[in-house]
Formats: structure tokens, sequence, C-alpha cells
């Protein structure tokens, strides 16, 4: 495939793609509290019923 | 133009992660992996050789259902007790599909009057199109029905049998379901998913939703953990055999990775029943592109 021992390419294929997913895995939960926090600035304030 | 040698063929690498991103945003619309058109998209569009689209395609699911796995995980979906009973069944299916893809990849050609089309693609494109015909069948059907029974079905069929040891599954409110079902459901979703390279949600959600009754949000969040040790298994034993393509893998990863976010947010503005009527659609488009590569063959 790559000029790399063939348990080491196995190993390679298991590996990558677990690190791709992780790092995305923190990246869309960057995203996601961005965009939450986004719409809830945006949004009406909370009514204060205190008097 | 920047191409991957994928067999000894370039393939674009724009053309691949456009791919992904397409199949991507469609698999974050019905919260499930996508392997099922991944992989026959990838034999029919770019001609990738079919071992080498299966073992590529589970390879870059272990990406996509580590992050669905992560984030249902913290939102506390699924069914934990079933995922433990189909995870050994699942990782003796996988072997066993990839050992059946490495038989029917040696045993040659069918020769059909003046064409002539190789085994593993009959049997292993005739299965793709009969399980998304079953699957396409029972979302277009449910769909149909009133939206009261679309979302609160209880207790269906397979949840009823009577077989063996029986368990309570808590988090979905079913008591009583046969253990060995669940387990022989993950054997064949193993099996699947070595022979396919399919990571199985396409035929897992239906079975849980249709087959034993689950909610909704548990069916979604049931079967991650599966789909996870199945990939990592499954793409061991693929790479082992070199039918692992890494650059391939990681390209389609990255596109889908992105894109299914975006899908997951459009399919909130959807009702169950529109969602579950474009799923069965988008199912047929992928017979439709499956059927078309056999009768290449055979013209």
């Amino acid at each position: 495939m790559s000029g790399m021992p063939a348990w080491l390419y196995v190993v390679a294929c298991i590996v990558a793609p677990l690190g791709v997913g992780f790092v995305m895995y923190l990246g869309f939960g960057a995203w996601d509290r961005r965009r939450r926090k986004g719409a809830q600035q945006a949004g009406l304030p909370p009514v204060d019923y205190s008097i | 133009m920047w191409s991957l040698t994928v067999a000894g063929s370039q393939v674009p690498i724009l053309g691949i992660a456009a791919l992904g991103t397409a199949v991507g945003y469609v698999a974050g619309m019905f919260g499930i992996g996508g392997g099922f058109l991944m992989t026959p998209l990838l034999i029919v569009i770019f001609r990738i050789p079919l071992p080498i689209a299966i073992g590529s395609g589970l390879c870059q699911i272990i990406g996509t259902s580590l992050v669905s796995f992560l984030r249902h995980r913290r939102v506390g979906q699924g069914e934990p007790r079933f995922d433990l009973l189909m995870i050994p069944g699942s990782l003796l299916g996988v072997e066993l599909g990839a050992r059946t893809l490495a038989g029917l990849a040696n045993a040659g050609n069918l020769e059909l009057g003046d064409g002539s089309i190789p085994w593993v693609s009959l049997v292993v494109e005739t299965g793709y199109m009969v399980m998304l015909l079953v699957v396409a069948i029972q979302y277009w059907r449910h769909a149909s029905q009133p939206s009261d029974s679309f979302q609160f079905l209880r207790s269906g069929p397979l949840a009823r049998v009577r077989f063996g040891p029986r368990i309570d599954l808590p988090a979905s409110g079913l008591t009583g379901v046969s253990a060995l079902v669940i387990a022989y459901i993950g054997l064949g979703l193993g099996f699947l998913s070595g022979l396919l390279g399919i990571g199985g949600g396409v035929a897992l959600n239906p079975v849980l939703l249709y087959g034993f009754g689950f909610p909704i949000r548990q069916a979604v969040g049931t079967g991650i953990v599966v789909l996870l040790a199945t990939a990592l298994l499954g793409t061991g034993v693929h790479a082992a055999a070199g039918n692992v393509h890494l650059g391939l893998s990681l390209v389609l990863l990255a596109g889908g990775g992105i894109s299914a976010q975006f899908g997951a947010l459009a399919s909130k503005r959807m009702s169950g029943a529109a969602l579950a009527r474009v799923h069965a659609i988008v199912i047929v488009a992928a017979i439709g592109a499956v059927a078309w590569d056999l009768v290449k063959h055979l013209v």
C-alpha cells in the first residue's frame, strides 16, 4: 500500500479515522456551544417577575 | 488536478470529497452512517473495485460512528442492554461477512449471453438492492400511517417473540424481550457490515422502530457502540486483506463529517413522516444506482 509494514498499515487504518473523528467531535462541540450561545444572546431577555 | 491512485486508477480528490459531503448531509439528516449510499456510489461513480470500496467505506465509518457515539453518550440516548447483547454476534458476523466477500472475490465470473458479471458484484449488489428495498418499503409504509402511530408505536412483533432467556429494556419501556432475537440481529448486522461495507444503521433503525417499537430517540442512540465495534473489527480484517485505501477513507470522512452536522440541523425542520418518505426516496435512488451498475456488466 504505502511501503510500511502490513501490521503498521492496519493500525494506521484504525487509529487515523479515530483521531479525525475525535478532532471532529471536539470541533463540532465547540461550534455547537457557540451557536447555542449566539441564539440565546439574540433572543429576548428573560422576563423579570420581581417587583 | 489532485488525485488519488486507487488500484492503479486515478480518482479525483475533489470528486471524492464532494461525494463524502453529499452522503454525509443525507446521513446526518436521517441519523445514520451513510455506508449504504457511500459504498455503491464509490463503485458506480468512481469505478473503485468492490472490495476496496467496502473496506474503505468501513474505515471512514470508524470516524463518523465515534462522533455519534460520543455525542449520544453525552445526552444519554440509546439502550445499553441491547447494545451489549448485539456485540458478540456482530463481531462474529463481521468475520463471516469478510470471509464470504473474499470467497466471492475469488469465485470468478458468471457468463450470461454476450456479457459476464463477477460473482462478487452479482451477489453483493443484489444483496444491497434486496436489503434497501425492504427498508424503503418499511419507511414508506409507516410514513403513510397517521402521525400518532408513527411516533408512538409500542411493542412491535419482534418484542413479542417469546424465545429463550428474556430481558427488560428499561430505557425503551419494553419488557420480556428475547435476548436470543437481539443476539441474532447482531449477527446479521455484523454479516452485512463485513460483506457490504455498511455500518448497518440503515437496516437496524427500522428493526428497532417497527420491529421492536422503540421510541425514535432511543432507536437513534441504540446500536452506535455496535456500529463502532463492527467498523473497527471490519476495518482491521479488510486492511489486513489489502482492501482499505486510507487516503480515500480520510477524504470521505473529512467531507462527510462536516456536512452531516448540517444535515442533522436540516432534519429538525421536517416532520417524522416527511423525513421517512424522503428517506425511502433516497434509498430507492441508491437501488437505481446499483441496478444500473449491474446492468452495465451485461450490455
